[in-house]
């Protein structure tokens, strides 16, 4: 870590400030009423308090009962740190009993800080807030005392953490901010589509790089959360292991042995086209082989899960009581975007699980623009591959889609499943294909499936004459083609029968018609023989008759 | 009859310290306020952690405990009538 930063106790925080709040100079934390800031101190305190570095907090709104409370309340240790003498609290709430009459000075807030941080020996100072500290005192701008106690905090070097109530910002406080202070972050809620969400941004961090767009985040009972902004580098490691999917065809579809371990997957379809029973088939391999699973569900509650999944020979009561899968069922509409995909980070952060399903994503995607959550959609895509958690989502389209995927987000997965069920012959019929799968030999066929008590199966779908045939459409065209076949063989044969009938019929006219030509030309040649015999008969007698005429 | 203690705490010598002190020494030079309180200065310096306990945030800073209910005034006291007025003094001031 930077040596110029000190840890802000947030992981994500530390990443847009690209280390920490700064070590040696005051940070001030502006956000109007509930945005989080006494939060935000709290866990910039049990952070450095964890690294046994005494802190000093001045408590200007909450009792110091209160703030050892709520520590307590977030598994901070706040008592026992007291009670060690390593936390330190001034009480510096407004007196309501006070009268002023005639010239003053604020003196004693520098006395009584610099008192408590050189009795404990503390580097970390929070004061929380001095909007309230000022208005105790009937002032409302930051007084030359307070410049006075920023110059001192900066003297020693002291990490200090200063909130402020961002209603109207004065002169003053401008000075403050441009002058006294070298950090400045700004909190606020935003209501959209009656769901609050918050937000937070770098204004100014003097000397240092810093992230300047505005980060959603989310007050959880661990204190804070941010989206994560880290892997919107892409620097996700190479992805050489495969682990399948459960069912060898559609490995074999994805090119043999399944897909990238800690890749993201999608899954788009209808309403009933066994998305879902698709995604906890592949959580159930992963499961099966020892490893851990989250599945996220938006629309079934866990029991009713459970019993669907079972009733398709996916059981994973077993899973779920040896503590290996993790079933969160929610409403989308119970929170916003951020607030879910930063609970959902949060869970995936606490399990570190194999593999995550989301189901359906796109119940999260009506939450905001498209714009809005496509942005959001990258950050926690690329987060969840840089934890190397293998990310299952699920789409629902809409009845109206023609089976198109509405999700801007396909761009931004790995593998893409698309399943759909076409009607013919009074039947629906299930079909999957893989629309894209980086890096891996995919398979252009579309394949029928169906869901039976065993989960699962894959068949392929008959060809017949240059069409796809499913179904008992598939069952009756084969049957059809079959008795097609027989007729010909049957005709064929007719065929070469009458040929050799044809033959046997020539062959014996033949014998008979040589037998004809035979008995035929023999009665010519007996006659010819006869004629021939009578005329030399004719010579004769008239040889005798001229020898008579003498 | 035992007094009160009117206890003044000041941080350093500054002008408006040393101010305040004259004022708060005047003040219970009067008849009805010595009959009834001491008075005592505190240097915060000396004592941080006086400051603490009684939770000061502006100096010169006059508190008066006892009897209820609690005053604290803040500043020079340079206005005698509203010190009195603030230390509920002012009624007992008239009738004394």
């Amino acid at each position: 870590m930077d040596k110029l930063k000190i840890t802000s106790g947030l992981k994500g925080l530390d990443t847009i400030l690209h280390g920490g709040y700064p070590v040696a100079s005051p940070t001030l934390i502006k956000g109007g009423p509930g945005t989080g800031k006494t939060v935000y101190s709290l866990n910039f305190v049990n952070a450095q308090l964890q690294q046994e570095r005494s802190s000093v907090i001045a408590t200007c709104d909450e009792s110091p009962e209160r703030l050892v409370r709520y520590m307590d309340e977030f598994g901070m240790e706040g008592s026992k740190r007291l009670a060690s003498g390593q936390l330190v609290i001034l009480d510096f709430r407004p007196n309501l009993d006070e009268t002023v009459v005639g010239e003053y000075d604020l003196s004693p807030i520098l006395l009584r800080i610099s008192h408590a941080i050189e009795s404990s020996d503390s580097k970390v100072l929070v004061i929380d807030s001095l909007q309230n500290l000022l208005l105790g005192l009937g002032i409302t701008e930051p007084r030359k005392e307070i410049l006075e106690l920023f110059d001192w905090i900066r003297e020693k070097g002291i990490a200090t953490l200063v909130t402020m109530s961002a209603s109207q910002t004065s002169l003053q406080q401008s000075l403050l901010e441009e002058y006294a202070v070298d950090c400045v972050i700004h909190l606020e809620q935003v209501l959209t589509n009656q769901l609050m969400t918050r937000y937070l941004r770098v204004v100014k961090l003097r000397g240092s790089a810093h992230g300047s767009n505005s980060y959603p985040f989310s007050l959880t009972q661990n204190g804070v959360s941010l989206l994560p902004i880290t892997a919107t580098r892409l620097e996700s490691g190479e992805r050489v292991v495969r682990t399948s999917t459960g069912i060898p065809r559609i490995d074999s579809m994805l090119g043999g042995e399944g897909y990238y371990t800690g890749s993201s997957l999608m899954i788009s379809g209808r309403s009933g086209s066994g998305k879902t029973i698709l995604a906890s088939t592949l959580m159930n391999q992963v499961l099966q082989q020892g490893q851990k699973a989250v599945l996220v569900s938006f629309e079934e509650s866990e029991s009713d899960l459970r019993r669907n999944l079972k009733s398709v020979g996916l059981d994973l009561a077993g899973f779920s009581s040896n503590g290996q899968l993790v079933i969160h069922s929610g409403r989308a509409i119970e929170m916003g975007l951020e607030d879910h995909l930063i609970n959902t980070i949060d869970l995936v952060e606490q399990e570190s699980p194999a593999l995550l399903v989301l189901d359906p994503v796109s119940a999260l995607i009506d939450m905001g623009s498209s714009q809005m959550v496509k942005m959001l959609m990258i950050r926690f895509i690329s987060y969840i591959k840089a934890l190397g958690t293998t990310l299952v989502l699920t789409e629902l389209l809409p009845d109206s889609s023609d089976d198109y995927s509405e999700l801007a987000i396909s761009s931004l997965v790995d593998t893409w499943f698309r399943l759909r069920q076409v009607e013919s012959n009074g039947e629906l019929n299930r079909l999957i294909n893989v629309v894209k799968s980086r890096g891996s030999k995919t398979s252009n066929q579309v394949k029928e499936f169906t869901i039976g008590d065993q989960g699962i199966a894959l068949e392929d779908p008959y060809i017949g004459e240059g069409e796809l045939v499913v179904g008992s459409a598939k069952i009756s065209r084969i049957k059809q083609d079959q008795e097609n076949a027989e007729r010909k063989r049957y005709e064929l044969e007719q065929i070469e029968q009458a040929l050799s009938t044809l033959q046997a019929a020539y062959e014996s006219r033949q014998r008979v018609l040589g037998a004809e030509f035979e008995n035929e030309k023999r009665d010519l040649m007996r006659k010819i023989d006869e004629l021939k015999r009578q005329a030399a008969q004719v010579v004769e007698k008239r040889d005798v008759m001229q020898d008579l005429r003498y | 009859m035992s007094k009160y203690t009117l206890r003044l705490y000041i941080i350093g010598d500054t002008p408006v310290t040393r101010r305040a002190v004259d004022n708060l020494k005047a003040l219970c030079k009067e008849p009805e306020v010595a009959a009834a309180y001491n008075f005592e200065v505190i240097n915060l310096i000396e004592n941080p952690t006086l400051a603490e306990e009684e939770r000061i945030l502006a100096t010169p800073v006059l508190i008066k405990k006892l009897p209820e209910p609690m005053r604290r005034i803040i500043g020079d006291l340079s206005d005698r009538e509203r010190i009195l007025v603030g230390l509920d003094l002012y009624e007992r001031g008239e009738e004394g």
